[in-house]
């Protein structure tokens, strides 16, 4: 069967919390749907950060990239996933001064409120962190 | 330094027993893990001054237990010229990480050559134990012992 022929009622890109609980819905609603899914997997594939390839990653080798991170953030036990970049804790930086000249120059995607720049993604391969809202005073960017 | 040094001048810096440092059978070979970074050639600690700390420790390794921590007061924590490589050995078994010898310990600037030293030094550091609590990720506690007052050792 070729699948360049499949027909769906819907395609979801990234299976997060809102995309996969949005396929449930809809396949219980008889819809026939398709989740786009970039992300990494416990127990199972994960990105290669040097060579760009797919490696089998178990929990105990997450836990070790953890327990050798000198930074201990929710990120530390997984690799950068290239397919699908995510922010993480650290890559928090404040935001430059704003004048007419300069603007803030905010990534794709991101969303900017009162006290941080909050991005969306990966929030659940590491457990909420997908936005990054850091508890300061200052205006925070994420680089 | 041999690693027996090693070991009997960590028991005095740590206040841990060697039987806790090194237990029978040593199946995880903390203190070889540990002694190993003092050799590590990418930690550049100046060899003098390894070789000082070793002839002060064993100067002094024979005093009576009771008059022994004023002794390692007295010898080792305030000589300026190895007291930081001794705050390094404590380090190494509280936290099981490495903290770069030529750097500020108060500044968090980089690049620096902190690391922990391994999976296992890390999971089996002193200040779990010391503050009744486990490394995040790695508890060897049974189901529901979170529900329980966490105990802390002898040592305080």
């Amino acid at each position: 069967m070729d699948n360049s022929t499949k027909q769906y009622d819907a395609v979801i890109v990234g299976g997060g919390w809102a995309g996969s609980a949005l396929a449930y819905r809809l396949a219980s609603a008889n819809k026939k749907v398709l989740v786009l899914e970039a992300g990494i997997a416990i127990d199972g594939l994960v990105t290669n950060p040097d060579e760009n390839q797919l490696v089998t990653g178990s929990r105990a080798e997450f836990m070790n990239d953890f327990f050798m991170a000198m930074a201990k953030t929710p990120e530390s036990p997984y690799v950068q996933n290239y397919n699908a970049p995510r922010p993480a804790v650290l890559d928090i930086q404040p935001i430059p001064p704003f004048t007419l000249d300069n603007p803030v120059q905010l990534p794709a995607g991101a969303v900017l409120c009162p006290s941080a720049v909050l991005m969306s993604g990966g929030a659940a391969v590491h457990r909420g962190t997908g936005w990054v809202h850091p508890c300061v005073c200052s205006p925070m960017i994420l680089n | 330094m041999t690693l027996d040094e090693f070991v009997s001048l960590s028991a005095a810096l740590t206040g841990y027993p060697v039987s806790t440092l090194q237990p029978v059978p040593d199946t995880q070979q903390i203190a070889a893990t540990l002694f190993a970074e003092l050799n590590l050639a990418s930690n550049n600690i100046p060899a003098a001054q390894l070789d000082e700390l070793t002839q002060v420790w064993n100067s002094i390794s024979a005093t009576p237990p009771p008059d022994l921590p004023a002794a390692v007061q007295e010898n080792i924590i305030e000589n300026l010229a190895i007291t930081r490589l001794a705050q390094n050995i404590i380090y190494l078994w509280f936290f099981g990480t490495w903290y770069d010898l030529t750097k500020n310990p108060n500044s968090f600037t980089s690049p620096n050559i902190d690391h922990v030293v391994s999976p296992l030094a890390y999971t089996n550091g002193l200040v779990w134990g010391e503050m009744g609590a486990h490394p995040m990720g790695y508890s060897v506690g049974e189901y529901g012992y979170w529900a329980n007052v966490p105990t802390l050792p002898q040592i305080n």
